[in-house]
């Protein structure tokens, strides 16, 4: 019985330390994560690179905000504020394009999940046959108002 | 990656996407040419932009209100806050230059950037506005 109890203490007191072990090396880690967002300095000092919305965008931990993005296509499909905003990125030239076309571009943006960009320029110059920086243009603008 | 080197490399690649408009329509992209020319950023591009939205906002008020209370990570790295940039009173070239200057500090004639906004047909009411 005395085997059984002082077993079972060890076995309490390694399993209390151990935990708490973990949660002491956790909360260091998570502190300097915060750290280093915060700073923008590793723990080794060097400076680390606030990513720029594209190159976070293309490294896929960047995805458009969902209900911008949803919001887009309804505009463009049916007609709200987002064309106003569009139309006073555009040159005036792509916009009557888009004016012409909002509807399939927005059908268009609303089926594409990844590599949106890529896509909508490549729909809107193989499908629609809009000149290259047309296409570029009316892309860049979406993009630019959805990320 | 050295955070210098990241940043040219992002600016490099952004450049080179607005290359690919410039390449076709030259004269019509008089802004993108000036974004390569003065060497600006993308969140600078971003941030000049969004201060262009708000002013056609506060001229206007025919889009959806902007939230004032929602600080805006565009804005804030360069020290603008929503509740200022979204004020009551009219946008004048002198708020614009002011803005410029915490976006872009190195020596930029703001006339000559809202000219070219205005030839590439961007915020064409607002430049015309702010040039009167």
């Amino acid at each position: 019985m005395k085997k059984l109890i002082l077993t079972l203490t060890i076995a309490v007191a390694v399993l209390v330390t151990g935990i708490g072990t973990s949660l002491q090396v956790f909360a260091s880690e998570v502190e300097k994560k915060e750290d280093i967002l915060r700073k923008g300095v590793s723990p080794s000092g060097t400076e680390i690179a606030q990513p720029t919305y594209s190159a976070a965008y293309e490294q896929q931990d960047f995805k458009p905000n969902g209900w911008k993005k949803t919001a887009m296509v309804y505009a463009l499909k049916y007609g709200g504020d987002y064309i106003g905003k569009l139309l006073k990125i555009l040159n005036k030239e792509a916009g009557d394009y888009l004016k012409k076309h909002s509807y399939e571009i927005g059908d268009a943006l609303d089926r594409f999940t990844t590599q949106i960009e890529q896509n909508l320029i490549d729909f809107m110059i193989h499908t629609l046959g809009f000149p290259q920086w047309v296409a570029r243009n009316i892309a860049w603008a979406i993009m630019f108002l959805i990320v | 990656m050295e955070k210098n080197v990241a940043d040219e490399l992002s600016k490099l690649r952004y450049h080179m996407k607005l290359m690919q408009q410039i390449v076709f329509n030259p004269e019509k992209n008089a802004f993108f040419m000036s974004v390569i020319d003065y060497d600006i950023s993308e969140n600078q591009v971003r941030a000049i932009l969004k201060v262009m939205s708000a002013f056609s906002y506060r001229l206007e008020k025919k889009v959806d209100e902007p939230s004032k209370n929602d600080p805006d990570p565009a804005l804030i790295q360069f020290g603008i806050s929503s509740e200022e940039l979204y004020s009551d009173q009219k946008p004048s070239l002198d708020e614009f230059s002011k803005y410029l200057q915490g976006i872009y500090p190195k020596s930029m004639n703001p006339e000559y950037l809202l000219k070219s906004l205005k030839v590439q047909s961007m915020f064409t009411d607002v430049c015309e506005y702010l040039l009167d």
